[in-house]
């Protein structure tokens, strides 16, 4: 212990005597650093950002949708187009109805998305999504009434619900029910306004909740030549722990309406929002190379220097082991001093990984995650650094034949 | 009493095949404790292999070398650093100092590597310093003191570990005549104190302060005459006119053979590839001169 105080002591010295250059070593090492903090404050952050979308989401919900989602071994999707799939809808209204039976099942609602103008009564068009669905789509969509009432199975035809943003553009209010608006050329009357809702990963790549116009699943299909095209179906389950086994169930289930074609997919709410995020993991992934490659850059720096101290000190390793050192006193010397650079390299790129991962995650909307295995994960990083890349020159030094140094010329 | 080195049938030698250079020929040698030992000799003698040798710092191709009387040639060099800082202290013609550490860290380096605390360790250095007058220079740098002082600085160091052999090689090489006898009577004092001293020297005005003057050449030894009184017993830090008449005989005898080989070996022969032959010549009026 006594004798790593004087090698930490001496390290320092050393280290302060060639100040310029440490410091240009002990940069390589905050880049690497600092790139390896800022990934993994932005990947928890990420995760933390699809953990909220799930609980806004629901654990509780499963979502079919058309198309096939490819998975690799381990079951994460590594491939879906649900987009293509959105344009010939394969899920069907005696899917909706096998699904309802299945146990388990609380509520499912399905969502089909008709293209057409929405107008007020003087003709203003607004922006907006019509979405045809049944009673249960507030519970499995999680909406909750500012004014009047949702869907029910008894509404008369001809009713409309509104996301606030549209209620707005239309009727310029948020709470008026009983108004007028015109949908695809026929009158609805407005039954009740939607609370705002931040938008949640299962319809929000679909469509805008509070854009939306909500109408029976009857009126959508007179609006489609009668004919249901469900491009989405939410499955709220009633026993959490086992919505896995439900996913399962609805697949079976499918499978049997589909003739063992599997041309639509059961997604939980992870997967969902996994689906959001894939170019974020792009980006993350991205970033992990480069940060990976700066860590062996300044490594490397580390290796250099420290070699260059070893030959520079030649003589002071041969006074030293004429004195009495042995391999390792001048080994974990040297080690040491490698360790110094590295670690006061993973302080301050710890320090400088953060304040990317904030100025980033600014830019990209969501906060980096700062929790301690990170911090630990990056220190660990640059003590591992210091020994791998600090071993060689060390072992050279220890190496050393103390005639050969003490005759060295400096 | 168990002496202090002991070597038997000590050969070292460099290089291999035709290149090969025999630096210690068949060694043998006592030296008992309290002994000042001057080993004097012309350049390429194996002065310093053998000083190398006694301190463990290189290891003998043949023969046994005793330190303290266990058998140390064929220990690990982990144990050679051990036996390195506990009992053999060290002193160089360019006194070896750190450059970056203050005097008193320098003398208490080998204290560092026996793992005292600091306390320990300074309290040692700058008790040792004052006894030899660098009390005032504990703090400054090696840059800022005097040749003498450097070595008295390097002397400090060779003892903090109270060592069994003082070992130095050219103590007084690189200090002037005022410089050397101040260092040499630093040395005289030591001995005088029981310790064991063994030096390397070409000059005799400084191998006079040693009660043992060993001459080698060729890697043998030459002559080994030993001061017939101790000085301690005296008080004298001279040594006595009679031994510095064998002496001055053993000095001269080395003055002639170096002029003789000298004018045998002009210096374009002296390549390594004709060590070997050169050294058969050497050999050969050697043997030559024994007959005689």
């Amino acid at each position: 212990m006594i004798r790593f105080l004087s090698d930490y002591k001496i390290a320092v010295a050393n280290l302060k005597a060639t100040r310029v250059r440490t410091a240009l070593t002990i940069l390589g090492i905050v880049i690497g650093v600092a790139s390896v903090t800022m990934i993994l404050a932005l990947g928890e952050g990420d995760k933390n950002m699809v953990k909220t979308q799930v609980n806004s989401l629901g654990e509780n919900v499963l979502t079919v949708r058309p198309g096939k989602a490819y998975r690799d071994s381990s079951g994460n999707i590594t491939n879906y187009n649900f987009l293509a799939a959105l344009s010939a809808s394969t899920l069907t209204e005696k899917d909706l109805q096998s699904i309802s039976q299945i146990a388990n099942v609380e509520t499912a609602a399905p969502l089909m998305l008709i293209a057409g103008n929405i107008s007020d009564t003087d003709g203003q068009s607004q922006q907006g999504t019509i979405v045809a669905s049944n009673e249960n789509a507030a519970d499995a969509l999680g909406l909750s009434m500012r004014a009047g009432e949702f869907l029910s199975a008894d509404t008369p035809s001809h009713t409309v619900v509104l996301g606030d943003d549209l209620a707005v553009a239309l009727i310029g209010s948020d709470v008026a029910i009983g108004q007028k608006i015109i949908l695809r050329g026929q009158s609805y009357t407005v039954s009740g306004i939607l609370n705002h809702s931040s938008s949640s990963a299962s319809v929000s790549n679909v469509f805008d909740i509070n854009q939306a116009a909500f109408i029976s699943m009857d009126d959508g299909k007179s609006f489609n030549q009668g004919i249901a095209q469900i491009q989405q179906i939410n499955i709220r389950v009633a026993d959490t722990s086992q919505i896995g086994a439900t996913a399962q169930s609805v697949q079976q289930e499918l499978l049997k309406n589909h003739g063992n074609e599997e041309d639509f997919s059961v997604l939980t709410p992870e997967e969902i929002v996994q689906l959001t995020n894939t170019v974020l993991k792009v980006v993350t992934s991205f970033i992990g190379a480069v940060a990976a490659i700066s860590i062996v850059v300044g490594g490397v720096g580390v290796m250099n220097i420290m070699l260059v101290s070893v030959t520079e000190r030649t003589r002071e390793i041969g006074i030293r082991k004429a004195v009495g050192a042995t391999y390792f006193q001048i080994l974990s010397q040297f080690i040491i001093e490698a360790l110094l650079m590295s670690i006061a390299g993973g302080v301050i790129g710890i320090a400088i990984g953060y304040a990317l991962a904030y100025t980033a995650g600014t830019l990209m909307g969501f906060m980096p995650g700062v929790t301690w295995p990170i911090i630990g994960i990056a220190f660990g990083i640059s003590i591992g650094v210091g020994l791998v890349f600090g071993a060689w020159p060390a072992i050279k030094a220890a190496r050393k034949d103390p005639i050969e140094a003490l005759r060295y010329f400096q | 009493m168990q002496p202090v080195i002991e070597l038997f049938g000590l050969s070292k030698m460099f290089g291999v095949g035709d290149a090969t250079t025999v630096a210690l020929d068949d060694i043998n040698l006592t030296i008992e404790k309290g002994e000042f030992v001057a080993i004097m000799g012309p350049s390429g003698s194996g002065k310093t292999t053998l000083m190398n040798i006694l301190g463990l710092l290189d290891t003998p191709t043949h023969g046994e070398y005793y330190l303290e009387g266990k058998a140390v040639t064929d220990l690990s060099q982990h144990k050679c650093a051990k036996l390195r800082r506990d009992h053999i202290g060290m002193i160089f013609q360019n006194f070896n100092l750190l450059s970056r550490s203050t005097v008193i860290d320098n003398v208490a380096l080998p204290l560092t590597y026996r793992g005292n605390a600091q306390a320990k360790r300074l309290t040692a250095a700058s008790k040792l310093l004052r006894t030899f007058g660098l009390n005032e220079r504990e703090y400054y740098m090696p840059y800022q003191l005097s040749g003498g002082q450097l070595q008295r600085v390097a002397i400090a160091r060779a003892l903090v570990t109270n060592p069994a052999i003082i070992l130095a090689d050219e103590p007084t090489g690189n200090l002037d005549t005022k410089s050397s006898e101040i260092i040499m009577s630093e040395l005289a004092d030591i001995h005088m104190q029981g310790n064991t001293i063994i030096m390397v020297t070409h000059n005799p005005d400084v191998a006079i302060y040693a009660n043992r003057v060993i001459q080698m050449i060729d890697g043998t030894v030459a002559s080994d005459s030993k001061h017939p009184e101790t000085l301690n017993t005296t008080g004298n830090k001279r040594p006595l006119s009679s031994f510095r008449k064998a002496m001055d005989a053993a000095v001269n005898a080395n003055k002639e053979f170096v002029e003789a080989t000298a004018a045998l070996l002009p210096p374009k022969t002296r390549g390594k590839r004709k060590a070997a032959a050169a050294r058969r010549k050497r050999m050969a009026i050697k043997s030559r001169k024994a007959k005689k």
